[in-house]
């Protein structure tokens, strides 16, 4: 072999995986054992798997790692993470990659800058005027007052609806469903309106972190103004932000307590406080990354379902720590949209072999996700949030979809 | 064992369980259970017939890992010393509903006894072996490998059982529907050289998983996948061994493998990294053996406190020291024997139980002890009684004698290890450690200083 097509060790860059990973002794432990790039649902799509990513840092192989895209197609669903037998936290390795290559001034996907342009100057992903956050819950019959009531000390549930929640139309009928069960349980609620910003996830996982301290600090001070007890997120995302972003972002607690809509609907249907109507759907359940391996929340997602009469339940194969991501997370429907089809659809052709008629997931996200892939594979099945679940139970109407 | 049980010096109390130790080295009281076996092991014979005709016969038997069966009354497994059957009063039809008796009826002996109760036993010894041995890490608490969803994902134990002459298969590797495999995968490392289960290197594993291998190739026509992140052949004729399987026509894969799925159709998938060609690689197999670590027994914790002795981060049993000290504990009298210290194979256990023995009697040949002589003692004239010593003592060497009304703490020096817990915390300055009282520790830090820049002014004590 020519001397040129050897690498020099004696030559290599050291300083490359001090600059990338704060934590580098950690990842110097890393054993090369493949679980991370064959647990990532976009790795056979990228130029270096995982794994091949972790050596080139620790080789100090920087032009390779300059022309790499593979970082920017992770989706943050940390399957890597909770099987990393080093116990590297690689997924948040994937986030230094991004944060490198943001302060390196590497090219990044076009889609960055505007994403962080948009929620800075109108504090949500679309663009949108956000004091347009209430539009969801125009077309309700009749407008729940209590959404506008916003008073401190009045409502037991902050409803956190989160950008897609809020502003896409395809999640509308989420929060519709939740603030509909709310009604009919006697749960007191309201919502911040245009105060709410968004939570600041979508710059994290794009590597901007310092983007979020803002963010944070607004949407803290509004939730404590208004003294709920619990604070509720229909989104996933926003569900981690505030548990395990925004707890470095203030001292002391927050004051309330953060809960995913499918824990607070499990417990009310635990306490009777919902009464559920038979329906005779076969379904499975999708866990979002951002509730389940991230959050630990398995369970009460499939209790509401199982609570549901004459609801069939069955399982994908890949389940609960071992789910499939749906592609939507990372960012990566932003700036890569076909990566996330790819990996939606490998989803889907999981729930279609369990003989489910609908997909039930907890996020908006997913739910948006899996419905555009159900939409181009032309496949007959219903995608639904946990919480129009138990609107549809409660109510035994149709879904519109 | 059967030159154990033949012995004439050697009292074998098996089904028995030590419930409390006290004294010290060359005097140690021992409680034993002798638990109750409903079979009078005097009269019986170990004919076996009252297991023949127990009409009790599904029980899930612990020695195949739930595999094979057992009766109700039963030898736990067949190398068992001695032969004498146990009544598992838990799945007896007689202990549940008070019918059947089928056992004492036949039994030609008239060895069963349902009314036998516990019996316990004070015995003194001059020294212990603990060989507790190990246990198998529960592979169910890695999700990715969902052992609980078929029952051809098995562990290495389970492999045991259906290779052996004496297993439910009679030695036969057949899958749960009764036929030979095609395809088998090996998986290494489960629950070993992992973060989320246990850290260390479970040091049998690659031995006994390149052992399957090589058994499946000699039993059956099926091809074999091997997924491991390293090899570790290290002992006498190990390597050589590992070629013979690479000559064996195994597949190794050089990857951990990441997720064992069972398909819709039942069949299980494993995926991993191929590291070595840089590809994910899939493997459609018919049974799936996890090489499972092996991890203390779960009560290790309570053995540990009843013998006085130490446990590493790990859990197993802390040596008194890892290279010179490798049997003792930081109990004198007490030794470690096997895998209750750290995972190891059949030739490293007998090795280290040879030296255990070995220690011990040269401790019991000599017929007495040579003790540091740096042991705390209590000047009983200071002692005020307030028992504080008593508690700390991390060796239970301190005891409380009472004296006409008062009374004094006094320092067994046989148990006392010097550490000078009790010094340091005698409010009445009553205990000092020999060789290191106050006064020779200042000596020699004076001395250590003397012409230095940090010359010591006033030195007090």
């Amino acid at each position: 072999m020519s001397e040129q097509a050897m690498v020099a060790l004696d030559e290599i860059d050291r300083d490359l995986i001090k600059q990338i990973e704060p934590d580098w002794r950690k990842m110097l432990t890393c054993i090369q054992c493949g679980s991370c790039s064959v647990s990532c649902p976009s790795g056979h799509l990228m130029d270096y798997a995982p794994r091949e990513l972790w050596r080139l840092m620790r080789m100090g192989m920087r032009d390779e790692l300059v022309n790499c895209r593979t970082f920017w197609l992770c989706t943050q669903c940390y399957a890597c993470t909770v099987r990393c037998p080093r116990g590297i936290i690689t997924s948040e390795t994937m986030l230094n990659l991004r944060r490198w290559a943001i302060a390196e001034g590497l090219e990044v996907p076009t889609m960055l800058p505007e994403l962080a342009e948009s929620v800075q100057t109108t504090h949500n992903i679309l663009r949108e005027d956000n004091e347009g956050r209430l539009i969801w819950s125009e077309n309700l019959e009749p407008v729940p007052e209590q959404l506008r009531d916003v008073r401190r000390g009045r409502a037991e549930v902050l409803l956190f609806a989160g950008c897609v929640g809020a502003m896409y139309p395809m999640a509308y009928s989420i929060p519709q469903s939740f603030v509909q069960i709310m009604e009919q349980a006697g749960v007191t609620y309201t919502n911040l309106g245009g105060d709410e910003w968004c939570c600041g996830y979508p710059l994290y996982g794009a590597g901007m972190d310092a983007k979020v301290a803002d963010l944070a600090q607004h949407n803290i001070e509004r939730a404590r103004n208004l003294e709920p007890k619990y604070l509720v997120t229909t989104c996933p995302s926003c569900y981690h932000t505030w548990n395990h972003i925004y707890p470095q972002y203030t001292e002391g607690g927050l004051g309330f307590e953060v809960l995913h809509a499918s824990e607070l609907l499990a417990r009310l249907i635990r306490e009777g406080r919902i009464q559920l109507n038979e329906l005779d759907w076969i379904v499975t359940y999708h866990d979002p990354c951002d509730l389940g391996r991230k959050s630990g929340v398995y369970d009460d997602p499939r209790l509401i379902i199982n609570s549901v009469p004459g609801i069939t339940f069955k399982e994908m194969r890949n389940h609960r720590e071992n789910a499939l991501c749906c592609g939507g997370g990372g960012d990566v429907a932003m700036w890569e949209a076909d990566v996330t089809e790819d990996i939606a659809e490998r989803r889907m052709e999981q729930a279609i072999a369990t003989g489910a008629t609908a997909i039930i997931s907890a996020c908006q996200q997913c739910k948006r996700t899996l419905l555009q892939a159900a939409r181009k594979t032309k496949t007959r099945i219903r995608v639904l949030d946990v919480a129009e679940l138990v609107w549809q139970a409660m109510e035994k109407g149709e879904v519109v979809d | 064992m059967m030159d154990a049980g033949r012995h004439p010096n050697i009292e074998l109390l098996t089904y028995s369980e030590v419930e409390e130790v006290s004294g010290y080295i060359g005097k140690f009281q021992v409680k034993v259970r002798k638990k109750a076996r409903h079979v009078n092991a005097e009269l019986c014979t170990e004919c076996g017939l009252c297991q023949e005709k127990c009409p009790q016969k599904t029980i899930p038997s612990e020695f195949d890992q739930g595999m094979g069966k057992r009766s109700a009354i039963y030898v736990p497994f067949p190398q068992a010393i001695p032969r004498v059957p146990v009544i598992d009063t838990e799945r007896c039809t007689y202990f549940l509903t008070q019918k059947c008796r089928v056992c004492e009826k036949l039994c030609p002996a008239g060895a069963i006894d349902f009314e036998q109760e516990d019996e316990t036993l004070e015995l003194e010894v001059g020294a212990v072996i603990v060989a507790t041995g190990f246990a198998q890490f529960r592979a169910e608490e890695l999700p990715q490998y969902n052992r609980s969803l078929s029952p051809d994902i098995i562990d290495g134990l389970q492999f045991e059982r259906l290779s052996s002459t004496t297993g439910p298969t009679e030695g036969e590797i057949l899958t749960s529907e009764g036929v030979p495999p095609k395809r088998v995968a090996i998986i290494h490392c489960v629950g070993a050289r992992d973060e989320h289960s246990n850290v260390y290197c479970s040091r049998v594993c690659c031995m006994y998983a390149l052992k399957h291998a090589h058994l499946v190739r000699d039993k059956t026509d099926a091809e074999v996948y091997e997924f491991y992140m390293d090899i570790r052949a290290s002992g006498k004729g190990y390597e050589e061994f590992y070629t013979r399987v690479q000559e064996e026509d195994v597949y190794f894969v050089r990857g951990r493998a990441a997720e064992v799925t069972v398909l819709e159709d039942g069949q299980l998938m494993v995926l991993a990294e191929d590291t070595i060609l840089g590809k994910p690689v899939s493997a459609k197999v018919d049974m799936v053996v996890l090489g499972s670590a092996m991890v203390p027994q779960g009560d290790s914790g309570q053995v540990a406190s009843t013998f006085g002795i130490g446990r590493s981060e790990d859990g197993f049993f802390l040596e008194a020291h890892p290279k010179l000290r490798p049997v003792e504990t930081n109990t004198d009298g007490v030794f470690l024997a096997g895998a209750c210290q750290s995972p190891r194979d059949v030739p490293d256990t007998v090795a280290h139980a040879d030296a255990a023995a070995g220690r011990c009697l040269s401790l019991l040949s000599r017929g007495e002890v040579t003790i540091s002589p740096t042991v705390a003692v209590v000047d009983e004239r200071l002692c005020s009684a307030c028992r504080v010593c008593i508690d700390l003592c991390p060796y239970t060497a301190i005891s409380f004698i009472s004296q006409d009304g008062s009374g004094t703490a006094r320092i067994n020096e046989a148990l006392c290890k010097g550490c000078g817990t009790c010094v340091a915390a005698c409010p009445a300055a009553a205990i000092k450690a020999r060789h290191f009282t106050d006064g020779q520790i200042y000596a020699e830090i004076v001395g250590l200083l003397h012409g230095s820049e940090h010359e010591v002014a006033e030195v007090t004590g």
